[in-house]
């Protein structure tokens, strides 16, 4: 095995010591620092919604203008007769508004009441942003229609002041409540990206070296399995160490600036939770980088013609993602146990369950024992392709022949 | 200039006479359908149509003149997804009827209720949005009984807004949200094709490298025309796709809306001069990340080292998502005026700011002038990149020597001239 350590060692020197290996792993977190600190000091220190939310009453508004053909707004409140001014038609509006005497002007048709429809003419498009007043005529129309009575204006706006039990220990996930659904989803994310990255690195490198045809010149004095464990084994410490300084990095975003980008208060990461991510990653690395590094000694490196093929073997990682929302939400369902327990789809489902904190322990070891059985089975098929005759063949390649290779049948 | 359009046909007609190019055609929207249909299926899934109870304590909701007769919930809950609503007598009914499953949650209004609007839900597992909301609507309809019918509907309903600029040239409607949104979904879309065709990208010369032609072509054609052509036929070829799955999506859109009924496309509005600035903006875009990405491929000898760049360069692409939020509050900020200026950005940025601001035509016009001198000189560049790379064929060359070496490769041109 000496020989397959010598391959390890020369992957990740090679890699780590690119320069373009070195700007990608410490260039994305600078730059994602950058972004998110950047934004925090431009908008100094706090988001104008929050400030928009916190602000009594109406707070402080632009002056604004309406026509109402509707009849409906007969009560305007006196805090807002001077930030909110009557014309009796769009014309008068509009000369008002080039004047600069309004920021904006509503439009209330006659069948206000009918169609709910009222139309918000503002020069800065912004009639949706947080920091938009359109709340204010909404508000002032609810006011109006129920005759000035604010109480039961307020009541009809939020009906209850609710308390929630759940009679069980397995309360689900309420994905609308912002961390409970980005854990999750930032685990899968995070564990997808780490397996494609890593096992890319491996299926171009063995391209490079099918289109260098340096490959039959290895093998005269390395054996095959060596060279392909060793390759193996160096690309995924490449990636690991990849990961690691982005989770450092992470980690220490979410120490030292989590105000500064409006973490939660207490947010942990189980250490168990990374524990099952090293050994998922793991797994579900040997199980695609193996698939695609034989798809690269076949291939040569990833161009236009092959990548159809690279979809077909990287298809059954992304079907997870497809289905996020019910992994997250409903983690003990049937569609999500299925998926974490077979092994293409394992590592990104189990981990998106895991994260939400509800997964019985006995279905992450049966998921992992499944994918080792996989990874086996799956390296021992891909080892027939690096025989002699099957890369010297010449053969065009197609996504068929690559199957039928590794089931043997060709 | 014949040669640098005859390396563009050639380039486009390898590219889209193929299989994997029809494929890939196809198979976006197809992939967009099939997403769809899975949250479509999911979504139905999580949906549980079993009834909601209620305990109401304050014995309020049991006066039946107070029960409109159009009580139909109207916040967006469509009809399949009602549930029926059944009233318990006390809460040791409704738990007996929630722990052997007959219902999915039930509510327990206060006997101080209407004073102080205090309830309490309980479940086993959270019951779904469209029952917590359609109970939200009952009880509103019983709060506003006293109300004339149309006035009730209306509350309940609530006020539906059209936002649009002086001269109606952009309108967006509450109705249908999503169409204020769609120059971020082009985005989105030339951000996939960006990340899928990167790789292809760095790779544009890579091919002639290796089978040693290059040398061969340069007798007969220029590296300015060689590269020239080459980025004008993947660009050519990258459109073609982007078009295909706009068009596909659009089509997709609107006959599912049309089978399925759905009133709120109607109320989409895209503006021309919108749609046509975005498409300005998307040529010169990705020109200039093809241009860049080619010259970083033959800059580099090695087709990993030259595919990470590409991979960091289609990721400045994304940089303005991470400051969405600074970029909708504050539209003529520092921020949002230097990412829409920058060229990397610049097309990202803009579809942010067209989507939820009125973005002034000076704006635009700069934005576009900056790509297209950057694409220019990106293609400059990688044609001196090519030429660099041919001469110390082998070894990297760095982007500092690219620039160095370029004044003294004119000068030797002029002096030969």
């Amino acid at each position: 095995m000496r020989k397959g350590w010598l391959v390890a060692r020369h992957e990740i020197i090679s890699n780590i010591t690119r320069r373009s290996w070195i700007l990608v792993t410490v260039g994305v977190p600078l730059i994602v620092a950058l972004i998110l600190f950047g934004r925090s000091l431009l908008m100094g220190g706090g988001s104008a919604s929050d400030t928009a939310e916190s602000s009594p009453g109406f707070g402080d508004l632009h002056t604004e203008g309406y026509i109402d053909a509707s009849g409906v707004l007969h009560n305007i409140p006196d805090d807002l007769k001077d930030t909110l001014i009557a014309y009796p038609d769009e014309q008068s509006a509009r000369q008002a508004l080039q004047a600069g005497d309004i920021s904006a002007y509503y439009i209330i048709p006659e069948d206000y009441v009918e169609s709910g429809d009222v139309t918000y003419v503002d020069p800065d498009f912004g009639g949706f942003i947080p920091e938009g007043q359109s709340w204010v005529i909404r508000r002032l129309l609810l006011f109006n229609l129920l005759n000035g009575d604010t109480e039961l204006a307020a009541r009809v706006e939020d009906p209850t002041d609710l308390t929630v039990t759940a009679l069980s220990d397995e309360t689900g996930i309420d994905v609308q409540s912002g961390w409970q659904f980005t854990i999750p989803y930032a685990t899968a994310m995070i564990l997808y990206f780490m397996i494609i990255m890593s096992a890319s690195l491996l299926r171009n490198s063995f391209g490079n070296e099918r289109k260098n045809q340096v490959m039959e010149v290895l093998m005269l004095s390395v054996p095959p399995h060596q060279m392909f464990v060793g390759k193996v084994v160096g690309l995924a410490i490449v990636g690991l160490l990849q990961t690691l300084v982005w989770a450092t990095f992470g980690y220490a975003l979410i120490r030292l600036g989590g105000q500064a980008i409006s973490l939660p208060a207490g947010l942990e990461v189980p250490p168990s939770l990374v524990v099952w991510m090293l050994v998922y990653f793991v797994l579900g690395y040997t199980l695609y980088a193996t698939l695609l590094a034989g798809l690269g000694a076949l291939t040569g490196p990833n161009e236009m013609g092959s990548s159809s093929a690279d979809i077909v073997v990287i298809w059954p990682l992304i079907i997870p993602l497809f289905f996020i929302w019910m992994l997250i939400s409903q983690p003990n369902g049937i569609v999500p146990l299925v998926l974490s327990l077979f092994p293409p789809t394992a590592p990104v489902a189990m981990m998106t369950r895991l994260a939400t904190g509800t997964v019985p322990a006995w279905q992450p070891v049966l998921a992992a024992v499944l994918m080792v059985l996989s990874a086996f089975a799956i390296i021992r098929a891909v080892s027939r392709v690096f025989r002699a005759q099957i890369l010297l063949t010449g053969k065009p390649f197609s996504v068929g022949q690559y199957f039928a290779v590794l089931l043997g049948r060709s | 200039m014949y040669k640098l359009w005859l390396v563009a046909a050639h380039e486009y007609k390898r590219e889209v006479l193929t299989r994997s190019f029809i494929v890939a055609i196809l198979a976006s929207p197809l992939l967009i359908a099939l997403i769809i249909g899975i949250s479509m299926w999911t979504e139905s899934m999580q949906r549980d149509g079993r009834p909601i109870g209620y305990v109401d304590q304050p014995g309020w909701l049991a006066d039946p003149v107070a029960l409109p007769e159009d009580n139909r919930p109207q916040s967006g809950i469509r009809q399949s997804e009602l549930v029926a609503m059944i009233s318990y007598a006390s809460e040791e009914v409704a738990r007996d009827a929630l722990e052997s499953g007959h219902i999915q949650a039930y509510f327990v209004l206060a006997s101080d209720y209407l004073d102080t609007g205090k309830a309490e839900l309980v479940y086993i597992t959270p019951p779904g949005d469209n029952a917590t909301t359609q109970f939200s609507d009952f009880l509103k309809a019983y709060l506003l009984a006293d109300q004339a019918p149309d006035v009730r509907r209306r509350v309940i309903d609530g006020t539906y807004i059209t936002v649009r600029t002086p001269s109606g040239s952009r309108q967006a409607s509450q109705r249908a949200a999503i169409g204020a949104v769609v120059p971020i979904l082009i985005c989105m879309v030339f951000m996939i094709l960006l990340s899928i065709s990167s790789t292809s990208l760095v790779q544009t010369v890579v091919k002639e490298k290796v089978n040693r032609t290059m040398e061969v072509m340069l007798t007969s054609i220029s590296t300015g025309q060689l590269i020239g052509g080459k980025v004008l036929g993947i660009v050519g070829v990258s459109m073609t796709l982007l078009l295909s799955w706009l068009v596909g999506l659009a089509f997709l859109v609107l006959v599912g809306a049309r089978l399925l009924g759905v009133e709120w496309i109607r109320h989409i509005h895209l503006a021309p001069q919108m749609l046509l600035a975005i498409f300005a903006m998307v040529i010169p875009t990705y020109t200039l990340f093809a241009a860049l990405m080619t010259a970083a491929g033959a800059a580099m000898t090695d087709t990993q080292e030259s595919q990470q760049v590409g991979g960091l360069l289609a990721f400045s692409f994304a940089i303005p998502f991470w400051a969405i939020q600074t970029l909708v509050e504050h539209p003529r900020g520092p921020l949002s005026i230097g990412l829409s200026l920058f060229p990397l950005t610049s097309l990202s940025s803009m579809c942010v700011l067209l989507s939820f601001s009125n973005v002034p035509a000076w704006h635009i016009a700069a934005s576009l002038a900056i790509l297209v001198a950057s694409a220019v000189g990106a293609v400059w560049l990688a044609s001196r990149a090519l030429r660099l790379g041919m001469l110390r064929y082998g070894k990297r060359v760095s982007w500092r020597e690219i620039a160095g070496r370029t004044k003294l490769a004119m000068t030797a041109e002029r002096g030969s001239q």
